[in-house]
């Protein structure tokens, strides 16, 4: 059996024109997010981790490479 | 698709949309603002569509920081306005085109668009030319011993080698009769020429009546530099030209070229959009404008030489 499909984006709403003129907050499910997959979900919590927090367990500052030889800024 | 609440100008004119339209249809964001450009886009050009002297374009800018939307009027034609029968060539016009008509219905009908023109277009007569020549070449003089003075002080041209340089006689000796004949008396012209003139001039002075806080033709530099910084950088030239281009192609490129390379003043008239938007008034007064417009255009395409009627 098919899985009942979700559209990503929802359809735009509908309204009087006035309606759009004078409340619109701009917060319509036309803007909002579309929804990711469990595994984009993962991947996005990943990159959001505090850096301190990381799987490597490097915080800041960042450490070059190495084999990377650019002068220190300043 | 591309979506966002809608802007300020949206909103202020969509107001007015919405007034006239009193429906309770339901849209879509988009279709909403379709539906607020289209019905003011709709209005603009059943007033601006019936002529064609000249490109006029409507603009609803969104206003930025504390400033209000405002409608714009600009010009987006450039060089000489096309007079038709009244600089008709006197040689040749007899066997090609028909026949000339006299110089004193074509003066009166040239000094009737220098006069009434000047609150809705954006031009440059011959006097505001003499200014500009004058100012460039003979240092504010106007006259040729003045011009002389200027040309060998200021710019350090031989005295006895001035015969390239145009002076302020020969200038002015350029000039067709049709702008310097005196005008006929309206009872020796043809009616229609009569009622083209006279309705020009009653246009004329309806829209100088009119005065309106809200016209759609009012200018001030300074608030167009404020919606407009960018014309700052501008010519402060009008683009269009009502000095005829045969003669003084020269004079005119000289004083063109600054604004042919970084543009003309082009704006009409800008009118802030403070609520209650006066829309309806705005339009009344672009009504009015376009109404000198209209009975200008119909002057230089009426042809009293060849008319049947006259």
């Amino acid at each position: 059996m098919a899985r009942a499909s979700r559209a990503a984006i929802p359809a735009s709403s509908r309204k009087t024109l006035l309606n759009w003129i004078d409340h619109d907050d701009g917060d319509t499910p036309g803007t909002t997010q579309p929804a990711c997959s469990p595994d984009v979900q993962a991947l996005h919590a990943q990159v959001l981790l505090s850096p301190g927090s990381n799987r490597h367990g490097r915080g800041e500052p960042l450490q070059p490479p190495s084999g990377f030889h650019l002068a220190p800024l300043g | 698709m591309f979506d966002a609440p809608l802007a300020s100008h949206h909103r202020t004119i969509g107001r007015w949309v919405a007034e006239r339209e009193q429906s309770a249809q339901r849209c879509t964001r988009n279709g909403a603002r379709q539906r607020i450009e289209r019905a003011f886009d709709v209005a603009v050009t059943e007033i601006l569509g019936p002529f064609d002297l000249a490109d006029l374009r409507v603009v609803a800018l969104i206003g930025e920081d504390d400033l209000p939307p405002a409608l714009v009027v600009v010009c987006d034609s450039i060089g000489q306005i096309d007079l038709g029968w009244i600089e008709k060539n006197n040689v040749l016009s007899n066997t090609l085109f028909g026949n000339v008509a006299p110089v004193g219905w074509r003066a009166a009908a040239y000094q009737a668009l220098v006069q009434s023109l000047r609150g809705t277009l954006p031009y440059i007569g011959y006097d505001d030319l003499v200014e500009e020549i004058s100012a460039y070449y003979w240092d504010g003089e106007t006259d040729d011993e003045g011009a002389r003075k200027a040309l060998v002080e200021w710019h350090g041209h031989d005295p006895d080698d001035l015969d390239e340089m145009t002076l302020p006689s020969q200038m002015a000796a350029k000039r067709p009769d049709w702008m310097t004949a005196k005008a006929a008396p309206l009872r020796d012209m043809p009616a229609a020429l009569r009622k083209a003139i006279a309705r020009l001039r009653n246009a004329d002075i309806a829209l100088r009546a009119s005065q309106m806080a809200h016209s759609a033709w009012r200018h001030d530099r300074d608030e167009v530099l404020a919606y407009l910084p960018e014309y700052e950088e501008r010519a402060p030239i009008p683009p269009l030209t009502l000095v005829p281009m045969d003669q003084f192609a020269r004079e005119l490129d000289d004083v063109g070229r600054f604004g042919m390379e970084q543009g003309f003043d082009d704006v009409i008239g800008l009118c802030p959009l403070i609520e209650p938007a006066p829309i309806d008034a705005w339009l009344a007064s672009l009504r009015i404008g376009a109404e000198v417009l209209l009975a200008a255009q119909d002057l230089i395409n009426l042809d009293p030489a060849n008319s049947v009627t006259s």
